[in-house]
């Protein structure tokens, strides 16, 4: 039968196993300093932004989404929009008078492709300026050459 | 019971003003970095042996340890200094080791028998052991413990921790760690004896 075993009297080894390799304890603090996150003191933030750094990060970028989405929205809205106004406006303050001159004497061929364009985009365009009666439409209308070619 | 609790220097508490001096500095910003290193230099052996004896494997040490002292960096400023320091540090290693072999398990659907018997083969391997059969028979029953048995026993034996403060790092009661403890030492006395 074999001697019992009594743990008390066998003689205890503090440390049973290998010991880890030579100057492991000399490395081990720089290598977990390295792996450990930057104080927020090595990050100083500017002043009056302590408030960002103090968001949760998520927060951080939503809110950086927010105000770039409104940044483009702003843009848009000042820069975008009152382009066809002004264009419309500064073509509004020339004399129809000096228009039509220049329609007239540049050599500007406009023909009657152009018109059916001109109308056929805008309907409205010739109201201002053409008040034709309906005896004057169908006069027109007669005098229109129907072998056109462009339009078959 | 065989063993009797021993009075040990190797785990008396550390100097409370020593620790007290590291929180202090910790807490200011400009020598944050130099208080942590004074912890981790202070620490580090104990830690590294407190895991090394429940995983075997110096590599897997190796990254615990580690991870042990990185979430202290991370919770040491929330440590509210009703534990002493080393007691908080060790609770943090025990649940890293805990939970490692825990997910070793799951990963690899392992029963608890296979985890201790593989650890078992890792102590065969070590070089230390070679030619000292009991003391590589006592190894291996102390693996064949249940992980929380074998972290009481190692607390214990080797640690020389008292009770109050194993309760402390375990969560558990000092009645049970002593039934648990004294469980232990059975069932090593048994194996090895049966083994010889």
């Amino acid at each position: 039968m074999n001697t019992p075993f009594r743990l008390d009297q066998h003689p205890r080894r503090p440390q049973p196993l290998t010991a880890p390799p030579a100057g492991y304890f000399d490395q081990l603090p720089t290598r977990i300093m390295a792996r450990v996150p930057r104080p927020a003191a090595e990050r100083p933030a500017a002043p009056g932004w302590e408030w960002w750094l103090a968001l949760p990060g998520a927060w951080r970028t939503s809110l950086a989404a927010s105000v770039l989405l409104m940044g483009f929205v702003a843009a848009f809205w000042l820069v975008g929009s009152p382009a066809a106004p002004t264009a419309v406006a500064s073509l509004d303050a020339v004399p129809k008078r000096e228009l039509v001159r220049y329609l007239l004497d540049s050599g500007a061929a406009v023909e009657t492709s152009d018109l059916a364009v001109l109308t056929a985009a805008h309907p409205a365009a010739t109201q201002h300026f053409l008040r034709p009666s309906a005896a004057e439409i169908d006069e027109m209308l007669d005098a229109q050459p129907i072998e056109e070619p462009q339009y078959f | 019971m065989g063993i009797q609790p021993l009075q040990s220097p190797a785990f008396a508490p550390a100097p409370r003003l020593e620790d007290q001096e590291i929180l202090v500095k910790f807490a200011d910003p400009a020598s944050r970095n130099l208080a942590f290193n004074q912890l981790v230099r202070k620490y580090q052996g104990k830690v590294y042996w407190h895991v090394r004896k429940m995983v075997v494997d110096h590599d897997d040490a190796d990254d615990l340890t580690q991870d042990v002292f990185i979430k202290v960096w991370k919770h040491l400023e929330n440590f509210r200094q009703d534990a002493q320091l080393f007691t908080w540090i060790y609770r943090i290693a025990t649940n890293e080791c805990l939970s490692f072999l825990g997910s070793k398990r799951r990963k690899f659907l392992l029963p608890l028998t296979d985890v201790g018997a593989e650890l078992a083969t890792k102590i065969e391997a070590d070089t230390d052991l070679a030619g000292d059969e009991v003391e590589l028979k006592l190894q291996q029953a102390i693996l064949r413990l249940p992980d929380k048995q074998r972290l009481v026993f190692n607390l214990r034996y080797y640690d020389e921790m008292p009770y109050e403060q194993m309760s402390e790092v375990t969560g558990t009661s000092v009645g049970a760690l002593k039934a648990s403890y004294h469980h232990a030492v059975k069932k090593v006395e048994e194996y090895v004896t049966r083994a010889s």
